[in-house]
């Protein structure tokens, strides 16, 4: 999954800095096209689903600041 | 909400923080926007009244806002990256101090000019994303060649992209354009010549910005005329396209002149990696093929927006969605109306996609990629893009949580009440300005801020189409400071990470003219 340090762990920082552009295209898919979904739910008044998918756009900002 | 010092700095806090992570602590713009998006969120839920359902709604708008612009960002980058695969640039860089060996020149003719006449045709960040990266293949810096491409065209804003800021405001006032289009013309008509003193400040140092004054007054003077003419004619969608058009014909003819041809300049192609190696292959390129892109580019902007029958037709595909009226628990409400519509066909992202492919296919025609080209050109693309447009996403997603929940609102209330009628002229543009920094836009300047505008005027008694010209070149110009057309600029540079580096510089050199345009109103209201 990712580089092992000497202790054969996973370095998450150097994983991180290995997979940037990874990261950052599935930040970018999810806060592009969750929000058409969001609008949907909302207009549907499907709130449990128009929860859950804010939550997507909110992790999608974490992982923006993450792999930033 | 109550406006007090507590309330205005809360409402200010997302702003100051983006600056302080950028600037402070160079963090890149994605970072720095993703936090300021959740101190945002916090801030509006926990003292402006927003709701869940505000903040939700609020996002889809953003989405749409953040299509329109990452529309021409890819296909900005797409384009550049087709000719640059192609040896393109290289070529371009080559030919242009051949035209002119003097530096100072050249910077003018590409961060001034050409930048100017992009935005007359393009829209939101299409002059910096093409012309930066020109600029860095002429030996610029990249730092240099952001700011340069930035500042130069911020004069051009309002009239630009077919004048939709100028259609914004007449809409939004219900005043008639012929009275509104003397007090703007006039003061971005002086800001013209100070956007191009700082182009040469930038590009040459003291001693170029000396030497490019005589350039810069006649070319100010020329460009600042015919915009004025034009506006005030009724042809205000022509404002800065033909004004930059008659700018770049007078540039040429001043390269002919030996003040201008000093050979300093020759020195310098290529001092950065972003430029593509191909081109080495000895292979011989002809320069009229290599503009292809970039004239294809041209050609096509003009097609698409003055032949009516063809715009029509590229009209008939439409994303918008239509949303409720959304009020905070103060009472603030934003009315019920469509969100940014995106027109898939004609949008300028559009035509820069269709000058990419039609520029790649020039080329393949004429040999100039090696194998694996298109994977190298797409590759380059994603990792150009990607990390801008997460900077994007968070900016325009934070700056629409605050114009909804009333922060943006509060700010300029704060700040024109804060001062009286006499000083009044001299904040009008900032507010424009910082209409524009925070959103990005000088039209979404004007949608926010210029109603306010004008019942302040009317209110104090002060001319309102002056007051409100102020509005709208204080946008014009406070645009090309916003974080997300910095990152426009920087992703097409390869400093995707460092647009803290750049964002110092734009706002010391961009609230120069935005200070110039406050002292002018502040004279014409009376002093």
């Amino acid at each position: 999954m990712g580089e092992k340090n000497d202790n054969g762990k996973v370095n998450i920082s150097d994983w991180r800095k290995s997979h940037r552009l990874s990261l950052q295209a599935v930040a970018l898919a999810i806060a592009l096209l969750t929000p058409f979904a969001l609008f949907w739910s909302l207009n549907a008044g499907l709130v449990p689903v128009a929860v859950i998918l804010f939550g997507l756009i909110v992790l999608s900002m974490l992982l923006t600041w993450w792999a930033g | 909400m109550q406006l007090n010092l507590f309330t205005w700095l809360l409402a200010l806090s997302p702003v100051i923080l983006v600056l302080v992570l950028m600037l402070g602590f160079k963090w890149g713009g994605s970072k720095a926007g993703a936090l300021s998006w959740f101190v945002t969120l916090a801030v509006s839920l926990l003292f402006f009244g927003a709701t869940p359902l505000l903040i939700a709604y609020t996002q889809v708008k953003a989405v749409l806002l953040t299509l329109d612009v990452l529309y021409i960002i890819w296909t900005a980058l797409l384009l550049f990256h087709v000719a640059d695969e192609a040896g393109a640039v290289r070529i371009i860089g080559k030919a242009l101090p051949r035209l002119t060996p003097d530096r100072m020149m050249q910077g003018l003719l590409l961060g001034w000019l050409f930048a100017s006449f992009l935005q007359g045709m393009g829209g939101f960040g299409v002059p910096v994303a093409v012309a930066a990266p020109l600029l860095v293949g002429m030996g610029f810096s990249p730092v240099q060649a952001v700011l340069m491409a930035c500042i130069g065209h911020g004069w051009a804003v309002n009239y630009g992209s077919l004048a939709t800021s100028f259609q914004t405001l007449m809409a939004l006032t219900g005043l008639p354009g012929k009275l509104l289009a003397p007090d703007s013309a006039f003061l971005l008509g002086i800001s013209c010549m100070v956007c191009g003193m700082i182009v040469a400040l930038i590009g040459s140092g003291w001693k170029g910005f000396l030497r490019s004054l005589p350039a810069v007054l006649v070319l100010g003077s020329i460009m600042g005329t015919a915009q004025y003419l034009l506006a005030i004619n009724g042809l205000w969608m022509l404002g800065a396209t033909g004004s930059a058009m008659v700018g770049l014909l007078g540039g040429l003819v001043l390269t002919r002149l030996p003040l201008y041809r000093r050979p300093e300049a020759s020195q310098a192609i290529h001092n950065s990696d972003l430029i593509n190696g191909a081109g080495n292959d000895n292979k011989p390129r002809s320069l009229w093929i290599s503009l292809s892109g970039y004239a294809v580019l041209v050609t096509l902007t003009f097609a698409i927006n003055l032949i009516t029958p063809l715009r029509e037709a590229l009209d008939v595909i439409q994303l918008s969605l239509r949303f409720p009226a959304l009020t905070t628990i103060y009472g603030f409400t934003t009315p019920a109306a469509a969100g940014r519509s995106i027109n898939l066909l004609g949008h300028p992202g559009a035509v820069l996609l269709y000058s990419s492919l039609i520029a790649f296919f020039i080329y393949k025609r004429a040999g100039y990629y090696s194998s694996g080209a298109e994977s190298r050109i797409v590759s380059k693309v994603l990792k150009g893009a990607v990390n801008s447009s997460l900077g994007i996403v968070a900016m325009v997603g934070l700056a629409v949580v605050m114009s909804h929940t009333g922060m943006t609102n509060l700010l300029a209330e704060g700040l024109s009440q804060g001062v009286g009628k006499a000083f009044y002229p001299l904040t009008a543009p900032f507010i424009g300005a910082l209409g524009a920094f925070i959103t990005g836009s000088n039209n979404n300047s004007n949608v926010l801020f210029a109603l306010l505008q004008m019942r302040t005027a009317e209110l104090l008694q002060l001319s309102v189409p002056l007051i409100l010209g102020a509005q709208t070149a204080g946008g014009s110009l406070g645009s090309v400071m916003a974080p997300a057309k910095v990152i426009v600029g920087c992703s097409t540079v390869g400093l995707g990470d460092n647009e803290g580096v750049v964002m110092g510089p734009v706002m010391v050199y961009g609230l120069i003219p935005v200070l110039v345009v406050a002292v002018i109103t502040y004279f014409m209201a009376g002093g």
